[in-house]
């Protein structure tokens, strides 16, 4: 075939493919459109059938160009168009359909003369491209039903304002809400880590249970720390005291803790609910609200632990108390095993006598070390000689005397697991705020099913009895 | 569209065809030269002297049709007298024997006083034969006719005779009058290459023939030298054709055909028979004459769809109902022209 002749059936082609594309586009574009247009309206109740403007057209435009090189692959089809459009006298088709191989001389005068025309046609000049304008405006119908659903919905918007404030006010509020949640995750999230270190010395340790109940103690320590009565809350109780019990609320004023729980252990538990209302009232304290819910000696005896723990020097043995009740608990040793000498409080405790034996016992070597059933967390003290904690140079501070009628936190733990079933209330309260963490805690973790399975035992083990 | 000059572009390293090329333009000139010595006697009618001088350059047969007075027995004349060819005229009449018109064997004595036959030929023994107003002889006479046009030969007593070459038969036939004619029949009709209709002329052209032929001197026809006639006729015969282009003849005459898929409605509802092979011959033969004279030197459906109606129209037979509802050939034709290529 002729050179010149393939040069300008290509030249065609490509005039040809590209107006074809025009024509396809334009059909293809508002095809895509309107699809763009019926799922921007679908998405409204199905978000899913949402297309972007962007592929619609995209995919439009391909499948176009697409479409139009299909229509004109063939040279043969180029050809009979060219022919067609710039009256050749199907000199291309000719050209193109003549056998290459024959030579007879006619044919070659066909070449010659259907090469001399191609020479001189410029395609160009006869495939000008035009812009279908009466089809192209039908891309303004999904256009325009695209603009009016999109101002139906911003004038509906606009109706919905207030409640679309409302909503993200709420928003706001869920978010705040989901913060604390997460400072309170954070806390459970160290505890966790605590247990994971814990189950980590679980796995070490010889004794592993011992090992992990210490841990179990720090953990407890922890908790009944925040425990102690501030100074807001001490105030707001004196002052609804202040009437009928002045003495009472000079010592809560003056910070005079121990004769505060003394005078304390003395008040009708009638009043003291009220002035706990009272005070809680005016303070809006969540704690002292729960207090005034509580039984009167129930409460009598948390406010007295509160006080012995939020007293200047008795911070301290307050929290040692707590764990040595905790580890009374671990260690199994039942109240009515121990030597009624040793406890280190409560209705029996002797006040002011120093020289206690529970207080003995408390610091004396060997015995005392830590994780033996001696040790009541003061590991300090273990070298050092056996010191009354009511002492002056002890830094502990019991409330001496009667607090009241019932028992100590401790004295109520030992008793857990008899019959006593205030004791049993008690400890379950604490059993049921430290238990649900901790196991929370192990069962979110990737803790050895083996590890896991002990401190659920744990638990299980030291689970009050109902 | 003519080509134009070549640009730069085109570079001759075709093989040289330039014998074919001289061929084509003397071609080109015989025609133009036999044209213009007819049109110098014939007025407005270029078109009927274009598609007889077709039809003698390709050997075949012309039907003339039309009214008397239209010049188509000078039409006839001057080709013969421009062409320097014998000229031989029959008047067809209902008396009319076939030996009249092929010729017959005679009694004759020699010297010796011996007697025997002798061919006399009849008219049919010319280069150019008008068979004027074909159509009134009998079947019988006209179908004398039908082995000379088609075979170039007669049989008399058994004897072939070969007729001279070249041999064209332009016949005319009057479409007023058919009181006391015989229709010619389709096999004869089939072999005319091309039916022409002879209009009537234009206004101008009429004061032109008044003033050719009513002066004292009417304008005279000269011989024009046509060199080896068969040359020229093999040249027409090798002007090729691609298959596409070809398929357009084959298009518009399976489009005559009622029972085909390809007819066009008109034929499927009022053509009882199509167009013959004969048909497609006459389009491709007459096409190459076209891009001869255009200076092409292939066919192009363009030279295919000029040559339908004259090539066609007396091929096809319009059923009952086409002849009560008017429907011509022409009709039937023109729409299969209307047909995509």
């Amino acid at each position: 075939m002729d050179a010149i002749v393939v040069r300008r059936l290509r030249e065609a082609q490509r005039r040809l493919v590209l107006q074809q594309f025009i024509d396809y586009a334009v059909p293809g574009l508002f095809a895509g459109l309107a699809v763009f247009a019926v799922s921007r309206i679908a998405a409204a109740s199905i978000p899913a059938a949402e297309v972007p403007w962007w592929a619609a057209v995209a995919i439009s435009l391909i499948l176009a160009a697409l479409a139009a090189m299909r229509r004109w692959r063939s040279l043969r089809s180029v050809a009979l168009e060219l022919d067609a459009r710039a009256k050749t006298k199907d000199r291309f088709l000719t050209a193109l359909a003549l056998p290459p191989s024959e030579t007879r001389p006619f044919l070659g005068a066909v070449r010659r003369e259907t090469s001399m025309f191609a020479s001189t046609l410029r395609p160009r000049e006869h495939l000008a491209l035009r812009i279908p304008v009466g089809k192209a405006l039908w891309l303004l119908l999904p256009i325009i039903a695209l603009g009016l659903w999109e101002g139906v919905r911003v004038w509906q918007a606009r109706g919905l304002a207030p409640e679309l404030a409302t909503a993200q006010e709420l928003i706001e509020q869920a978010r705040r809400a989901a913060e604390l949640e997460a400072d309170k995750d954070e806390a459970l999230q160290r505890i966790a880590e605590q247990l994971q270190g814990a189950e980590h010395q679980l796995n070490l340790s010889t004794e592993p249970l011992r090992e992990a109940l210490r841990t179990l103690s720090d953990l407890e320590q922890r908790l009944s720390s925040q425990s102690s009565l501030d100074a807001g809350e001490a105030g707001a109780l004196a002052e609804a005291l202040s009437r009928n019990h002045g003495e009472l609320a000079s010592n809560l004023r003056a910070g005079r803790n121990a004769e505060a729980a003394k005078n304390l252990a003395k008040l009708d538990p009638a009043e003291l609910a009220t002035a706990l209302e009272q005070a809680a009232r005016h303070l809006e304290a969540r704690r002292l609200r729960e207090l005034a819910t509580q039984s009167g000696a129930a409460a009598k005896m948390q406010l007295g632990v509160m006080l012995g723990s939020s007293s200047a020097d008795g911070k301290e043995g307050g929290r040692r108390r707590f764990v040595a009740a905790l580890r009374d608990i671990r260690n199994g040793t039942p109240v009515a095993d121990r030597d009624p000498s040793r406890q280190i409080e409560g209705a029996e405790a002797s006040p002011g006598n120093e020289k206690s034996p529970s207080h003995a016992a408390d610091n004396a070597p060997p015995s005392g070390l830590p994780g033996t059933e001696k040790d009541f967390g003061r590991g300090e003290d273990i070298a050092q000689q056996a010191e009354p904690l009511s002492s002056a140079a002890s830094s502990e501070d019991f409330v001496e005397g009667e607090i009241g009628d019932g028992t100590s936190l401790i004295a109520l733990f030992r008793a857990a697991g008899n019959d006593d079933p205030h004791a049993r209330r008690v400890y379950r309260n604490a059993y049921q705020t430290a238990a649900p963490a901790a196991l929370d805690a192990v069962s979110r973790e990737q803790i050895p099913a083996g590890s896991r399975l002990l401190v659920r035992r744990y638990f299980e083990a030291i689970r009050p009895k109902e | 569209m003519k080509a134009s000059p070549p640009s730069e572009e085109y570079s001759d390293n075709q093989p040289m065809s330039e014998d074919y090329e001289k061929r084509a333009v003397e071609f080109r000139e015989a025609f133009q030269g036999l044209r213009g010595e007819m049109e110098k006697f014939l007025v407005g009618q270029g078109e009927i002297i274009r598609s007889v001088l077709a039809a003698f350059f390709v050997e075949g047969h012309a039907l003339l049709e039309g009214a008397p007075g239209l010049g188509k027995t000078a039409i006839v004349r001057t080709l013969a007298a421009a062409a320097g060819l014998r000229f031989s005229r029959i008047q067809f009449t209902p008396d009319l024997m076939p030996s009249d018109i092929i010729g017959t064997n005679l009694i004759v004595e020699d010297e010796h006083g011996a007697k025997r036959f002798r061919f006399e030929p009849g008219p049919v023994f010319a280069n150019i034969i008008l068979a004027d107003e074909i159509n009134r002889a009998t079947p019988k006479t006209q179908s004398a006719l039908l082995e000379a046009m088609q075979e170039r030969q007669v049989t008399v007593a058994g004897e072939q005779h070969l007729v001279p070459r070249p041999f064209l038969v332009l016949a005319t036939q009057n479409p007023i009058e058919m009181e006391g004619t015989y229709p010619l029949p389709e096999a004869q009709l089939d072999r005319f290459l091309l039916k022409l209709n002879v209009g009537y002329p234009e206004a101008n052209d009429l004061h032109e023939i008044l003033n050719r032929t009513t002066r004292e001197h009417s304008p005279a026809v000269s011989a024009v030298p046509l060199g080896r006639l068969d040359g020229l006729r093999e040249l027409v015969r090798a002007v090729p054709v691609v298959r596409e282009v070809e398929a357009r003849a084959v298009q518009l005459v399976l489009a005559t055909h009622p029972e085909r898929p390809e007819s066009v409605p008109l034929a499927r509802k009022f053509v009882r028979y199509g167009a013959s092979p004969r048909g497609a011959q006459a389009l491709i033969l007459c096409a190459k004459v076209s891009a001869l004279l255009d200076g092409r030197y292939h066919v192009a459906k363009d030279d295919i769809d000029a040559w339908a109606l004259p090539a066609l129209r007396h091929r096809l037979i319009i059923n009952f109902e086409g002849e009560a509802e008017g429907v011509t050939p022409e009709r039937v034709v023109s729409e299969a022209l209307a047909l995509p290529r």
